[in-house]
């Protein structure tokens, strides 16, 4: 237990600022309140500090993930941080400006950054889980404040429709990989991963099959996580979904649920095991063929889909949302790769590829949305009136070039870095999916891996050649201008660099994912060892009837 | 060291801007001497007057190697190495860069975006100078793309015109899924030889040929060669590009970019080469470019169409003698690999230069030119007499060394009797071309021109009288010119001392005949052209639309409206056609799933049901079903209730009475709540009409019935049985507690709950800011309220 | 009642369930799962939509109570326990956004809301 709690320090440097944040979050001076988002950002360094410090080793097939991943949720989340300035409370906050009374009671600001730490504490706690329940807690504290969030990102109808399909396509994941975990408990009579894992593969080394139980409860809940990932069958509400929402809190959405939604995927995958070849379980390092099938199944669905969709948008944020998920089918390329050989580097380990790649897709993420957060449609006519709109038609960014250089160029940075243009970031996160797929032997995927990644090219082009190259005003009637919160630009910029330096610096960042991605294959844990010390069969005394009571304790 | 040359350029592009912001008639001069000052380094280098590096002697001649780690996981490092090949290529592009960078100050002189275009050059430069100095794979990739990036930015440089934004697109496209199928072949390659270094693969060459993903190597590296290359069937793209400024066009599209899939070719020859697959692929696909850029050149009057096609056709000879890959063919290639770049960069900048002066880009409405513009006409017409294949220049020595090559022997199949025939076919269309284009404009009596002819300035002639004159010293002096770029680069192809004739006179043979025959045979042509035109033009522009880039129209038109189709049926925004699509799919998957995993089998039956058993059940089939069908919300909720209380039940039955209290709370607190907050709403009404209930009815039954069907089969499996008594026994000792679920709850699983907390905080500071954040609407409430009584 | 509770909970207990037991618990939850589905595609009205994820919630509690009593441990009992409060937070939450959309646009109708496409 105490082992346990060793690991969740993070996770408490989270809830204790969350805890700070809400007490001040609801003063009644508006000054005090204000500081909410200084506290988070010291509350997220803490925890990020902690991650990295701490020695982890969770009892899952993939134990040093959770160190990764807690590390990497700080990071980009203090990004988003960043990104995130001055989205809460911004009607009321201008209504105060023009000199209206300060309405304490109106104010969210104090949830609103509740939740982005909550949400966080989920992300973190998922790359932690290492039991179906704990992981569902997880999902579903990651989940529930992002709900909320999307709601209440702006005063728009508009936030509120995304909030409405966000939330109902959410609870039908929710509700679905909720069965699944209980298909899987029931497969394998426990809940903690390790012990699922090795009674499936043990089942699976036996028979030759995972089961049809196991089998179902997996593939429910590989369903149910795929909303979070935004794949194909479950990604009709990104775009209305980040269209409708505040730019940050679409930042937000590309990352953090993305990034739950993932490690989710590689635990319970990692539960079936890369383990089959020709020959059934043990002659290779494949996924079941059902669960392989699946997979290879939604990640070509997912990527083409995302693309196509993608090529004929006008709108940044769908265009980046169909984006995200193109960038899903990639990833989950990796998934289907595996961990490949024993002893596997970077190049061969497609965990750490998906790893690496999460981390690269959430910087350049941040970077491209935080072009669109940090501008601002401002109304001509009525100059006086706080007419303020969300930049998001392509259009808008025309000419970007000669109004606002550092904002275009961390578009044009981002952008080509999310099309994979060597020597950016994006491609160092592109190649290692390419070669563990190869090394898998997933041609065919890798294929169209590739013939994916030239479709992408013509619309992320459009993304760089709009600011860039196309000069002239933007032929809407209101004026583009910079918001208010330098924050948010400066996200944009330290991402920007973060894509060149990093690309160019290579394999520093490889290194740390290459270990996080290492896989152990299950053995018997204590449970399972005590219970295999006893006669099998004879079932051991319950407690007594009479203790069972409600009142027993 | 090598890795300062090839980044210089990155490092000068973002300042070359301001520079010629701050000195708009010198920033070009300036520029121009990066790449001359690469150019005198990579000479001193590769003479052994610099020490540069580790210089070693092998086979192909000298090679210096310079690396510095990058990617260690990944096996890619920054090595560079340059040897024959790679400075031949490096020369021409830092030589030809700098004459290209004064000549792109005097045709854009003024352009408000000159300092832009410089930039871009910088960056294709260094990209280049990339491509051909990397020694491992992937980085050869990371160049090749820039490479294509760089060379989208300058076909799209006039970003006004629609036409530019088009032809960089497919530019781009075209040659960027090139360089994907490359990185696959790379990775293929890495994973096949064990290492990414091109100079390593060498030693693996029995491996590699051996193994299964041969094939797939070969065929992925030419399609990513052929595409950069324009070999047929993808030269559409080269033509389109030249909607590019003419310095680029000159630069890009006639001595350098194109030339990479040439170079990629001959670098991996030998890996690759030997095998029937490689040899035989390159050489049918380099003849038919030849004849086909030849043909299309002829057709041509525009002069940068014109130009472009006849280097394509160029280009295909290139992969055709290099698919040949006999010491006699590689040699003549490397010759004309040289020649082609001083008579064809020539050719682009007079082509620039005409269109600058007199405004006009159809060749047939010029004439007489000569007059006015005396300079240009010489190096002109050297460039095209090298083009045509005359002595004295070196386009000569390159088609007799290239017929020597393949003219048929007794070592030679039958297949170089029809090489030689198609070679001499192209290189007569070709004489045709170079006297229409480069003689015939400046010869004759002046015709009227948009606007009055004169001399270009200096700076455009610079480089199209040095170019010219290389050409012809190239012979004159082959060894302070030729001999020291050609040898060592057809050494270093062949992996043996290659040591190429570039003597003019060798007697009379066949090769000299056929020379005649083309010269001959070309003149004959151009007396007839217009006629042999007028006949084959309505014929041949019916066959062009047949043509790939109607493939290419076609695909980029299918995708769009496949994305077109996609986004109207799946992203119509209606949530429930998302839900009914996400299930249907996922329904799918799961019977998919299954499918496979095993067929569909009996279905226990029902013998051994106990009697309260099947009143629970009823209980909670009544319930659900009437939540899915209630009329009434208070129905629908009493439905959902009905549920809940079976589910306690169904708790008590199975020995967990604690579970049961806790949900039969959650029941009752729940149907109170509802009910309260559904006093604040409106009644249903009905607000579907009857085609559509039947539609959902419709798919509402199949789905059910198919996943209803899956998850019995899913059921009637037996699970393991696995008997855990941990918590029971542990109890009491670890946790003094009796009641085992609440042991578990508050100790055993004591941060799962705490977990849980949280999510009900969540939950209740969601509500809380939900309610909160809504705009205060009072008489909607109170209207609400007396409506709803 | 207590004696009550204490005969039916023990049915069986510690004798292993039959399958054929555990299977038709299996079918009456998937059953109501499925149900909970038809409903979620079928129905207009938000409320019932929400209420068909409760359905489906609750499903999912009935085959992990099944469950646990087939391996015989408490595994399953204690995640049915989370399940419900996490239902129950879900509720509250749909419950608010509901309300909130109804002051909104005064329908609840899922299909007015549209305005997010393409």
């Amino acid at each position: 237990m105490n082992n346990v709690i060793a690991q969740l320090w993070p996770e408490i440097a989270l809830f204790v600022t969350t805890c700070l944040v809400m007490v001040v979050g609801l003063s009644k001076d508006r000054g005090t309140r204000k500081l909410c988002a200084p506290i988070s950002a010291i509350g997220i360094i803490v925890a990020g500090y902690l991650a990295a410090t701490t020695s982890v080793d969770t009892a899952t097939t993939l134990p040093f993930m959770a160190k990764y991943g807690k590390v990497l949720a700080a990071g980009v989340g203090l990004l988003l941080l960043m990104l995130m300035a001055g989205t809460a409370d911004r009607q009321l906050e201008d209504a105060v400006d023009r000199g209206e009374k300060f309405e304490p009671l109106r104010s969210t600001r104090a949830e609103f950054y509740a939740f982005f730490l909550f949400s966080l504490m989920g992300l973190m706690l998922c790359a932690g889980a290492s039991d179906l329940i704990f992981l569902f807690l997880a999902l579903e504290l990651t989940s529930l404040p992002t709900y909320v969030m999307v709601a209440l990102s702006t005063r728009r109808d508009r936030s509120m429709e995304a909030g409405v399909k966000y939330f109902f396509l959410g609870a039908m994941g929710a509700a679905m990989f909720l069965f699944g975990f209980a298909l899987i408990y029931g497969a394998t009579g426990s809940t903690a991963l390790a012990d699922v894992a090795y009674t499936i593969q043990n089942r699976a080394a036996g028979t030759g099959s995972i089961g049809p139980l196991a089998l179902t409860g997996l593939v429910l809940s590989l369903l149910g996580v795929m909303f979070k990932i935004a794949a194909v069958p479950m990604h009709f509400y990104t775009a209305d979904v980040y269209q409708g929402a505040a730019s940050s809190v679409t930042a937000f959405l590309a990352f953090v649920p993305k990034c739950a939604g993932f490690f989710a995927i590689m635990l319970l995958v990692g539960c079936a095991g890369w383990a089959f070849g020709p020959d059934g379980y043990g002659s290779g390092t494949a996924l079941p063929p059902e669960l392989r099938i699946l997979l290879w199944t939604i990640a070509v669905l997912t990527m083409t889909v995302g693309n196509v969709l993608a090529l004929l948008q006008t709108s940044v944020k769908r265009i980046l949302a169909y984006s995200s998920i193109a960038h899903s089918g990639y990833m989950l390329v990796g998934v289907i790769a595996g961990p490949g050989p024993a002893e596997s580097t970077l190049a061969s380990n497609g965990l750490a590829a998906v790893l690496f790649y999460l981390l690269t897709y959430g910087v350049m993420s941040v970077g491209t949305f935080s072009v669109v957060a940090a501008l601002e449609r401002r109304r001509r006519a009525t100059a006086a009136d706080a007419a303020i709109d969300e930049v998001d038609h392509i259009d808008e960014l025309r000419g970007l070039w000669k109004r606002q250089p550092h904002l275009a160029a961390v578009m044009v940075i981002c952008a080509l870095g999310l099309l994979g243009l060597p020597p950016l970031l994006g491609f160092l996160g592109k190649l290692p999916l390419f070669t563990s797929a190869l090394g898998a032997g997933e041609i065919v995927l890798v294929v169209i891996l590739g013939l994916n990644s030239a479709i992408a090219a013509a619309y992320y082009l459009r993304l760089v050649s709009v600011p860039f190259l196309e000069s002239g005003e933007p032929s809407t009637p209101d004026a583009v201008v910079p918001t208010p919160f330098p924050s948010r630009a400066l996200a944009g910029v330290v991402a920007a660099v973060l894509v060149v330096v990093a690309g160019l610096a290579g394999g520093t960042l490889g290194s740390h994912a290459e270990r996080a991605g290492t896989f152990r294959f299950p053995t018997k844990t204590m449970e399972a060892t005590r219970h295999a010390s006893q006669p099998t069969s004879t079932v051991s005394v319950p407690p007594d009837a009479a203790e069972r009571g409600p009142n027993a304790r | 060291m090598l890795l300062a040359l090839v980044i210089s350029g990155f490092v000068l592009a973002p300042v070359a801007p301001m520079l010629q912001r701050a000195l708009p008639h010198r920033a070009g001069y300036i520029v121009a001497l990066l790449p001359l000052a690469i150019a005198v380094m990579l000479g001193l280098m590769s003479a052994g007057v610099v020490n540069a590096g580790i210089v070693t002697d092998t086979e192909g001649g000298f090679s210096i190697v310079s690396t510095a780690p990058w990617v260690a996981g990944l096996g890619v490092d920054l090595a560079f190495r340059l040897d024959g090949l790679g400075l031949l290529m490096a020369m021409l592009v830092s030589g030809i860069g700098a004459l290209i960078f004064v000549y792109a100050a005097g045709y854009l002189h003024g352009h408000k975006h000159l300092g832009r275009l410089y930039a871009f050059l910088l960056m294709f430069m260094a990209s280049m100078l990339g491509v051909v100095l990397a020694d491992n794979l992937i980085l050869l990739f990371v160049f090749w793309e820039l490479t294509s990036v760089s060379s989208y930015l300058l076909i799209g440089f006039d970003h006004s015109q629609e036409k530019s934004r088009k032809s960089a697109l497919q530019a781009l496209l075209v040659t960027g899924l090139g360089g994907l199928g490359i990185l696959a072949a790379a990775i293929m390659l890495g994973d096949v030889a064990g290492t990414f270094t091109i100079s390593e693969l060498v030693l693996h060459r029995d491996t590699i040929r051996g193994h299964a993903l041969f094939p797939a190597i070969v065929v992925l590296m030419l399609f990513g060669a052929c595409t950069k290359s324009a070999q047929f069937p993808f030269h559409f793209w080269l033509p389109n590009a030249m909607a590019a400024p003419t310095p680029v066009s000159a630069y890009l599209h006639s001595s350098t970019m194109v030339k990479a899939g040439v170079y990629l070719i001959a670098r991996l020859s030998p890996v690759l080469g030997g095998a029937a697959i490689w040899n035989d692929a390159l050489t049918w696909i380099g003849a038919t470019t030849m004849v086909v850029g030849a043909w299309m050149a002829f057709r041509q009057r525009i002069m940068k169409p014109l130009l472009a096609y006849s280097t394509v056709s160029a280009l295909g000879t290139l992969v055709m003698a290099l698919g040949v890959g006999t010491t006699k063919a590689v040699e003549a290639a490397m010759v004309f690999l040289l020649a082609h770049a001083f008579y064809k960069g020539t050719l682009f900048m007079a082509a620039g230069a005409i269109d600058h002066e007199t405004g006009e880009k159809d060749v047939s409405k010029l004439s007489g030119l000569r007059g006015s513009m005396p300079i240009l006409f010489i190096a002109t017409a050297a460039a095209a007499l090298s083009m045509a294949g005359l002595p004295p220049f070196v386009g000569f020595v390159a088609k007799e060394l290239m017929l020597k090559g393949l003219i048929p022997d007794a070592t030679r199949g039958t297949g170089s009797a029809a090489l030689t025939t198609m070679l001499v076919l192209s290189s007569a269309l070709g004489v045709v071309v170079a006297v229409r284009f480069g003689i015939r404009p400046f010869l004759g009596d002046l015709k009227p021109t948009p606007t009055e002819p004169h001399e270009p300035p200096r700076s455009m002639l610079l480089g199209p009288v040095m170019l010219a004159s290389l050409g012809l010293l190239a012979v004159v002096l082959p060894g302070f010119v030729a001999l020291p770029l050609v040898g060592p680069a057809a050494s270093a192809v062949l992996h043996a001392t290659a040591k190429p004739d570039m003597a003019l006179w060798h007697g009379v043979n066949a090769a000299l005949l056929l020379s005649v025959v083309v010269i001959v045979a070309g003149a004959a042509l151009f007396a007839i052209q217009s006629g042999v035109l007028r006949v084959i033009e309505p014929i041949a522009s019916r066959l062009d639309r047949l043509g790939p880039a109607r493939v290419y129209d076609g695909t980029l038109w299918a995708v769009l409206t496949f994305s077109r189709a996609q986004t109207r049926a799946l992203q119509s925004g209606s949530l429930r056609q998302y839900i009914f699509f996400t299930i249907g799919t996922a329904v799918i998957a799961i019977g998919g799933a299954l499918a496979v995993n095993q067929g569909f089998s009996s279905v226990p039956g029902l013998s051994d049901v106990r009697n309260y058993e099947i009143g629970l059940f009823a209980l909670l089939l009544v319930g659900a079903g009437y939540v899915g069908v209630a009329k009434n919300r208070l129905a629908a909720i009493a439905g959902l209730g009905l549920v809940g209380y079976g589910i306690a039940l169904a708790f008590v039955l199975f020995g967990a009475p604690d579970l049961a209290l806790t949900q039969l709370c959650i029941e009752t607190l729940m149907v109170v709540l509802m009910v309260l907050v559904f006093y604040m709403l409106p009644d249903f009404r009905s607000i579907s009409n009857n085609s559509q209930r039947f539609r959902d009815l419709f798919a509402a039954l199949s789905l059910g019935a198919v996943m209803f069907f899956l998850v019995l089969i899913a059921g009637q499996s037996t699970p393991d049985l696995a008997v855990t008594t941990f918590y029971g026994e542990r109890s009491v000792p670890d946790a003094y507690g009796r009641n085992v679920v609440n042991v578990i709850l508050v100790d055993f699983r004591a941060l799962d709950t705490l977990g849980e907390i949280t999510v009900l905080v969540v939950a209740a500071v969601g509500v809380y800011a939900l309610l909160k954040s809504t705009p205060k609407r009072a008489k909607h409430i109170a209207g609400l309220k007396e409506g709803s009584e | 009642m207590n004696t009550l509770f204490c005969t039916l909970a023990q049915s069986g207990w510690p004798e292993p369930m039959p399958t054929g037991t555990l299977f038709h618990y299996l079918v009456i939850s998937a059953a109501m799962f499925v149900i909970g589905l038809i409903g979620f595609v079928t129905r207009r009205n938000l409320i019932i939509m929400f209420l068909c994820t409760e359905l489906m919630f609750q499903a999912a509690g009935l085959s992990l109570i099944a469950f646990s009593r087939f391996h015989l441990n408490h595994t399953g009992e204690t995640f049915v326990i989370f399940v419900l409060t996490v239902a129950a937070a879900e509720a509250a939450l749909a419950l608010a956004l509901v309300v909130l959309l109804f002051r909104r646009k005064e329908s609840l109708d899922a299909e007015r809301w549209a305005e997010l496409r393409g």
